[in-house]
């Protein structure tokens, strides 16, 4: 097919687009930060081989079933020694004696095709994929197994379903995608963790109360695997510079997989750090057998994001005066109202801002990523290199990322082999004016939006909007990473693996917030006074393995014992440092950085925080006739984290298989069930502590004393014990796996039931103790987790000529418990960072709400309940509040006539009841893939479920009318009025003289005295949180072969993608997912944007 | 020649790693010391006894409480709603529904919880537990024992001050340190005389080990006698008070300032009157964030107006025509009332009367901008005038007039006034007494106990509003309620104080 010379050309090409591609990296700034070390390369000249000549020549072209050519695919002529393999177009030529044979087909991954031939011509042959990638590998510790032989629980995500997605980090692509995995988008600011959590939550935390405690901590993170090195993405976030999220590093279009491990078998090989699951994500390596390139570029737009619904100027002044009519028919309190509502002539009052529509716009997203590589005999690469750059819908938000990474794989000798892995990132993170990771993206945020009454001229606008901009604050991450395995076979059986990885996270982050900053934005910023500061940090994890792996196959007549025995040693440290300087009144605005700063205003330190983990592993995989399946596993863990008296973890584990469907009896019914697996496994896995130093009694520095710095205890938690140590979780899991239809239908279904005990606590000690709290491993803490996992899937539907149909859900149900509590199961109530009561109960799902129950309004004077012995009617906020009609019903638990969410005489709860369980009970999502000819159209939708979601921006709102802790009548005037056009609210005039009348929500009346009904007391404000999203639409296009072959390219296609497109939901709010960790909407979270992008995917 | 070289590297890594990482495994912090290498240095066990200090400076700020306990209560100053709402329902003759002190919205945690009074215990009782196992080698400027009676006198002053405030405490002498601390034993309150006893045990130990003189930033022998002077004095074994405070005034090394320097006894000059101090000067600042509005908020209580740069509106103010006038009976030669009280008209709802100057050493820290006000003042715990005062009572109370006379002459004298003349019986004596410690240690946190001590016979609790059913010796109404919502969870066999268990 080729000659020679039009291959020097092509190998030109594709060097003059190589350098195209670096240039337009460099153009992009990714030399800042790398060096300019030329990436040199040998191109292989490997490729089919040429035959002698032939007295037949049979030539033909493989493809797969969306018509894409399938390279290095062999066809041999049975019963002969003649074969070929095609090339990078699918395309063979094969000479055979005569013309009467039957050729075989065969690509790893697809179902072998057996074809006759009767004499010379050319053969379209179309390979269909296996089921399920059966033969796929996935690593289960530190064994490779391959899918058919797994008994234990993964899913798997394959680089096809999440690249040329225009999201920053991989995390948020596995929503929807992985059953048992619940993954919540609650913020749409790029390079943003999303919450995940493998199989339902397992931290009870009571330190909601703190809002960085309950965004970080509340919630049970999985362990991340990169190539086999174990990273702690929580640790990382210590040193927690910049905030940005870890896993934002890696490039999505350099990842071949992403598994997630979710039972005792997969995580038990994690000991220590799998308790809650494990997500093994492997990079690509080169697969081609001739040098290939690749290119992906796609650009769009983040589109301006829906805004609240607000009234403005006239609107406003319209809806806040007939609220003030509907209270004051007659005028009589009209001098209390607000000059704001009331003088509408004046220029400064008469003005319709939207304050939102200053801070959002519509933004840019673009990615560029090209990758070279290869694979012969001897040597397998790939490089990729990177860049994303996202705008935010905020303005002065944004996240850019410069990324390379390089595998090699060489084969020294027949015994050895060596894997080198390398990769460089730069992650520039903007983030507006924000200090934290909070919900206050902007100046003027949820429900503290001012009216719009009030005006803005350009002048003030720019201040506002110089909040940001004048405000410095460069973010920036950069990840290195280096990874040496080198396998060695001993002898036939036995071979041995090292492995040594490294691991740097370097953060940093400069802030300056000018002092001109606190006169524009009022409360927020209270001090008049310029502020600068710098922080780096340093995050190296060092991991090291040393594994031995012996496979051995024993056969009898009948049996054969397949064994696979591995014994690991690992060890790995991790050290975080941190150098952080800070200082108020740099001598000008104009000097941003901590420079000139008088000395007593000056302050920094530097931190050093080490850990380490030794453990050793043993795992078994046996197999009889591959039919009936086990798995052992043994791992010891050591942790510099456990107490002296307790240094080592034991975490067992055991799982059997039985694949069905390769019974005798089975043979009947293989044409409906192709394939039928059972499997069933039990095993520990824990939990480490977050804390570097837990066995340690720190102390800390506290004020000095006439001058003098003392030190003493921790006394709010600062206690341990010697045999602190791993929390522990067992796994029970039973699941099958099936095929059916000739592999048209899967199904996968785990039923799982996870038990949490001993975990990390915080117990609250007596006072006379003197600490507060110790943080401990609870034995009599225990949480429950037990649900159901789904996959059902179709595929190679056909639906009409040409258009095939496949489908996909996934469906997760957990029932989230806390099974048993410290101090005899005492019952106690935490109130969260939102103002929200949480129950801590035996049977009661972690964070649960408890709260008054709300019941409606009392509509009419004579619906309100008297109490029985005192002839008067029920009270509320312990009898200062006579009820009255317009006033909401709130369930008198105790039934003492007056309901409050506590009582003096010592009753701590009242009347408060468990309300509502934030933790999503369902989630999942659908795919459904089309292919019509070169075109396909993919649509993932996701779903969450039977989730209650907490709204304190609406409860704010109101609280700002009536009913709040400072509600009176110029927070009504001066803040934004909440949406009451469609709430029918209590009035006197509504409900006088119509005893039918009802109404949906009760009084807001601004004239009259808080008995703080609108504060979070209620469930009014809980709101059903399910919704159902369209998350991601594709339609691609396949460059048909004709016009490939014109332009000199392998493969080439084209798509366009539209992320986040809709949502629908019960809820008041425009997006239920944008809530907290426990399920607080506050109004201000960064909304996640709808995303349109256009792409070009090309090989040559 | 490979083979051989990766098994030699594998072994080589396979050690390295084995042997380096044991050590790693049992890696301790650097960033902190902790329990096991803090208690190794004499300088560790100064900065641990300070330590307690700062904690108690920090529990009498805690929320103003030092002020409300001993000042407020006794109706000499009065708040208004638009100065502190929730302080407002304190006083005893409030007059929307008479809370007394059982309803202070948002302020139990201060008010009506002792939890932080254990934090100091508790670092007293860590001290006692770790001092005496070092070597006293170790120790080269002081001796391991005046450690000891530091933290000895601390948890006696702690358990005290409980005492006065909320009655009987629960009583804890130990660390815990290595219990299952999901199950700690509940405890019951310990009597008020059995936990004062305990506490007299461990002043005379303390005693013992110290010496007169030094610093009134921290205890000494006559800081020790002091407090058992007081304690005897609330016990009424007023022999024995008065021994204590002839010990104090006769070696205690201490004399009253003079009044043309009376300001300088908060001044934190190191005045010779002052037996305990605890500074709360400017350089006390540890974190640069903090501007000391802390210590701004907690002594500008008594101030506003011109004489903080009109930096607050509201103080508390002694309202004229109430207690003030009761007890200021010679306004005209007074120089206390003439130099360290001064008139504010009735503003912003606060009452027509007298503001408090005794803390009014105000500063910026940028002068310049007029940034980040602070008060820079000591706060006076136990000084020479109190324990005069309290001597006089302990004669009076014991019979012996001219002795309590010779008294209340030193400090009367210094003022300007001679009232000491007037009482001729035992009755108007100790009145005299009460009175004179009024004018004397107003806004110092302490006058209401000397309400509830000497309430048996003068009565002065009823005559400040509060109602007379409330106060008596069994209904104990004049202590703060206990917060039972918080700390009953916490502790199953804690009681509420007795008027409160049916009047909260």
């Amino acid at each position: 097919m080729s000659c020679s010379h039009t291959r020097v050309r092509k190998n030109t090409l594709r060097l003059k687009i190589l350098t195209c591609l670096m240039l337009c990296f460099c153009a992009l700034g990714y030399s800042r930060g790398f060096s300019h070390n030329a990436i040199s390369f040998t191109t292989s000249s490997a490729i089919a081989s040429e035959l002698l000549s032939p007295p037949v020549v049979i030539t033909g072209k493989v493809t797969d079933e969306k018509g894409k050519p399938l390279a290095n695919t062999s066809v041999m002529a049975k019963g002969s020694k003649y074969g070929a393999t095609t090339n990078e177009l699918g395309e063979f030529s094969l000479t055979v004696k005569d013309g009467t044979v039957v050729l075989i087909v065969s690509q790893i991954g697809y179902e072998t095709k057996e074809i006759k031939v009767n004499g010379q011509g050319h053969f379209n042959i179309t390979l269909v994929q296996t089921a399920s990638q059966q033969q796929e590998i996935v690593i289960v510790g530190m064994q490779r197994q391959k899918k058919r032989d797994v008994v234990s629980s993964i899913s798997s995500i394959s680089a096809a379903q999440i690249e040329n997605n225009p999201v920053a980090s991989v995390d948020q692509l596995l929503q929807g995608r992985v059953s048992g995995m619940n993954v919540q988008i609650n913020s749409g600011e790029p390079g943003v963790a999303p919450t995940i959590v493998v199989r339902g939550n397992s931290n009870v935390n009571t330190g909601i109360g703190d809002k960085s405690i309950a965004d970080a901590q509340s919630l049970s993170t999985p362990l991340y695997v990169i190539d086999g090195m174990p990273i702690n993405t929580s640790d990382i976030s210590t040193i927690g510079s910049s905030g940005t999220n870890y896993i934002a590093g890696i490039n999505i279009n350099d990842i071949e997989s992403v598994d997630v491990q979710k039972d005792a078998v997969a995580k038990a090989a994690w000991g220590s750090r799998g308790a809650n699951g494990v997500i093994y994500i492997r990079t690509k390596k080169g697969k081609s057998g001739v040098p290939q390139f690749q290119m992906n570029a796609y650009g769009g737009v983040v589109a301006k994001p829906e805004l609240l619904r607000t009234y403005t100027g006239r609107e406003e002044r319209a809806q806040k005066m007939n609220i003030i009519n509907q209270y004051d028919p007659n005028n009589l309190k009209l001098g209390s109202v607000s000059q704001l509502l009331t003088d509408a002539y004046n220029p400064s009052y008469n003005n319709a801002t939207d304050w939102q529509n200053l801070f959002y716009r519509t933004a840019a997203i673009k990615n560029i990523d090209g990758s070279f590589s290869g694979n012969t005999d001897m040597v397998n690469y790939r490089f990729g290199v990177n860049y994303y750059d996202e705008q935010g819908v905020i303005k002065s938000f944004g996240y850019t990322r410069y990324g390379f990474r390089g595998n090699f794989n060489l084969k020294i000798s027949d015994r050895l082999n060596t894997q080198i892995l390398l990769s460089a990132t730069r992650g520039d993170r903007k983030r507006g004016m924000k200090y934290n990771n909070s919900d206050d993206n902007t100046p003027v945020s949820g429900s503290n939006m001012p009216t719009s009454f009030y005006k803005l001229n350009a002048i003030d606008s720019s201040l506002y909007l110089g909040t940001a901009s004048n405000l410095r604050n460069k973010n920036l991450t950069d990840e290195y990473s280096a990874s040496l395995t080198l396998n060695y076979d001993i002898t036939r059986s036995l071979r041995y693996v090292l492995q040594g990885s490294v691991n740097s996270t370097n953060d940093s982050r400069d802030y300056f917030q000018p002092s001109s900053n606190s006169d524009i934005s009022g409360s927020r910023y209270a001090g008049k006074d310029n502020y600068a500061e710098s922080n780096k940090g340093v995050y190296n994890s060092f991991f090291l393995s040393n594994s031995l792996n012996w496979a051995k196959t024993f056969k009898s007549n009948t049996l054969e014992h397949n064994l696979v025995v591995t014994a690991s040693q690992q060890f790995s440290r991790d050290v975080a440092t941190s150098t952080n300087v800070w200082g108020y009144r740099t001598p000008n605005d104009n000097i941003q950085t901590v420079t000139g700063i008088a000395q007593t205003d000056i302050a920094g330190n530097s931190t050093y925080n080490a850990s380490a983990i030794l453990s050793y592993l043993g795992q078994v995989q046996y197999d009889l006739n591959r039919k009936y399946l086990l798995n052992l596993s043994y791992r010891a863990d050591a942790s510099s984290r456990f107490g002296s008296d307790s240094k080592w973890g034991y975490f067992p584990a055991a799982g059997l298989g039985w694949i069905v469907s390769d019974e005798k009896f089975f043979n009947g019914l293989t044409n409906a069930v192709s394939f039928l697996k059972l499997r069933a496994s039990i095993g520990k896995s824990g939990r480490n502590s977050d804390k570097f130093y837990a066995p340690y009694n720190s102390y800390v520095t506290d004020q000095s004393y006439n001058g003098n710095t003392t030190i003493r205890p921790d006394y709010t938690n600062g206690l341990t014990k010697n045999n602190l140590t791993w929390s522990t979780n067992i796994d029970k899991n039973v699941g099958l796996d099936a095929f059916f239809l000739h592999n048209k239908v899967t199904l996968s279904v785990d039923v799982y039931d996870r038990l949490t005990k001993g975990d990390f606590y915080d117990f609250n000690l007596p006072f006379y103790v003197g600490y507060d709290q110790i943080n401990f491993n609870a034995n009599d803490l225990w949480v429950s987790n037990k649900g159901v996992d789904l996959t059902i899937g179709a595929n190679r539907i056909k639906i009409a000529k040409d258009l095939n149909w496949g489908t996909n859900l996934v469906l997760s149900y957990n029932k989230n418990r806390i099974a048993k509590l410290p101090n005899d199961n005492r019952t106690f109530a935490v109130t969260d960072y939102a103002g929200v009561s949480r129950i801590y109960a035996v049977g009661q799902p972690i964070y649960e709400m408890f709260m008054l129950k709300y019941l409606g309004v009392y509509n009419h004077e004579s619906d309100i309940p008297f109490n029985p012995l005192t002839g008067k009617k029920i009270t509320y906020f312990k009898g200062n509040h006579t009820v009255k009609a317009g006033d909401p019903i709130w369930q008198d638990v105790n039934g003492d006539y007056d309901v409050w969410s506590g009582e003096d005489n010592g009753d701590q709860y009242g009347d408060r009841l468990p309300v509502g369980d934030p933790n999503p009970a369902v989630t999942g999502g659908w795919t459904n893939d089309f292919s019509y000819k070169n075109f396909t159209l993919s649509v993932l939708c996701v779903f969450s479920g039977k989730r209650t979601v907490y709204n304190t921006f609406f409860q704010e709102q109101v609280a700002n009318v009536a009913g709040g802790y400072n509600s009176s009548m110029k927070t009504f005037a001066t803040t934004r009025t909440p949406d009451m056009t469609n709430i029918n609210y209590w009035t006197p005039q509504k409900a006088n003289g119509k005893p039918d009348y009802k109404a949906d929500f009760p009084s807001i009346n601004p004239f009259e005295g808080s008995y703080y009904q609108y504060t979070p007391m209620s469930n009014q404000f809980a709101e059903d949180g399910s919704y159902f999203k369209i998350a991601a639409v594709t339609l691609g296009y396949q460059i048909p072969n004709s016009l490939l072959r014109r332009l000199t390219l392998k493969n080439a296609r084209v798509y366009a993608m539209a992320n986040n497109l809709a949502t629908f939901s019960k809820s008041s709010m425009p997006n239920p997912e944008l809530v907290s960790g426990i399920g607080i909407y506050s109004g201000g979270q960064y909304p996640t944007p709808i995303k349109i992008t256009l792409g070009v995917d090309v090989t040559f | 020649m490979k083979k051989y070289f990766v098994q030699i590297l594998a072994i080589f890594l396979l050690g390295a790693s084995l042997s380096s990482c044991k050590k790693m495994l049992y890696e301790a912090p650097i960033n902190t010391v902790y329990s096991e290498n803090f208690w190794t240095s004499e300088t560790s066990v100064n900065q641990a006894t300070e330590a307690m200090y700062v904690q108690l400076r920090s529990a009498l700020r805690d929320g103003s409480s030092h002020f409300i306990f001993g000042d407020l209560t006794t109706n000499l100053f009065s708040c208004s709603y638009s100065c502190d709402w929730t302080l407002d329902a304190v006083r005893p003759n409030y007059s929307k529904g008479s809370f007394f002190f059982s309803y202070v919205p948002y302020m139990e945690e201060p008010l009506q919880n002792w939890s932080r009074f254990y934090k100091i215990i508790a670092q007293s009782n860590l001290i006692q537990q770790n001092v005496p196992a070092m070597s006293p080698g170790l120790f080269i400027n002081s001796r391991p024992d005046a450690y000891i009676a530091e933290a000895l006198f601390m948890r006696a002053y702690a358990y005290f001050y409980m005492t006065r405030v909320w009655g009987d405490p629960v009583y804890v002498s130990k660390s815990y340190n290595d219990v299952d601390y999901g199950k700690i034993p509940p405890l019951a309150r310990t009597p008020e005389s059995k936990v004062l006893d305990s506490c007299l045990i461990d002043l005379r130990k303390a005693a013992a080990a110290l010496d007169y003189g030094g610093t009134s930033l921290r205890a000494n022998k006559g800081t020790v006698y002091s407090l058992m002077a007081h304690i005897f004095a609330w016990r009424h074994q007023y022999d024995s008070c008065h021994q204590y405070c002839q010990k104090v005034i006769a070696n205690g090394g201490y004399a009253l300032e003079p009044m043309s320097t009376y300001g300088n006894i908060w001044a934190g000059t190191g005045s010779q009157e002052n037996i305990l101090e605890l500074p709360m000067m400017a350089n006390d600042r540890t974190d640069i964030s903090e501007t000391n509005a802390q210590y701004f908020d907690f002594f500008s209580l008594f101030l506003k107006g011109s004489l903080v740069d009109n930096q607050k509106g509201n103080a508390w103010v002694m309202a004229k025509g109430g207690v003030m006038d009761y007890i200021f009976t010679d306004k005209t030669n007074d120089q206390r009332f003439l130099n360290y009280f001064v008139h504010t008209n009735a503003t912003n709802n606060d009452v027509d009367g007298y503001l408090l100057l005794k803390y009014n050493n105000f500063k910026y820290k940028i002068p310049s901008s007029k940034t980040s006000p602070y008060l820079n003042n000591n706060l006076v715990l136990l000084r020479l005038a109190d324990i005069i005062l309290l001597d006089a009572e302990a004669q009076a109370s014991t019979g012996n007039l001219a002795g309590a006379q010779a008294m209340l002459k030193q400090t009367e004298d210094r003022a300007g006034i001679t009232s000491y003349n007037d009482p001729t019986d035992q009755y108007s004596m100790l009145d005299e007494v009460v009175s004179e410690r009024g004018r004397e240690l107003a806004g110092e946190g302490s006058w209401y106990y000397d309400l509830i001590r000497t309430d048996s016979s003068q009565q002065w609790l009823g005559a400040v509003g509060y109602p007379s059913a409330r106060v008596t010796s069994t209904n104990k109404g004049y202590y703060w309620p206990l917060d039972m919502a918080t700390l009953f969870p916490q502790d199953n066999l804690l009681t509420q104080n007795p008027w409160w268990a049916t009047h909260k």
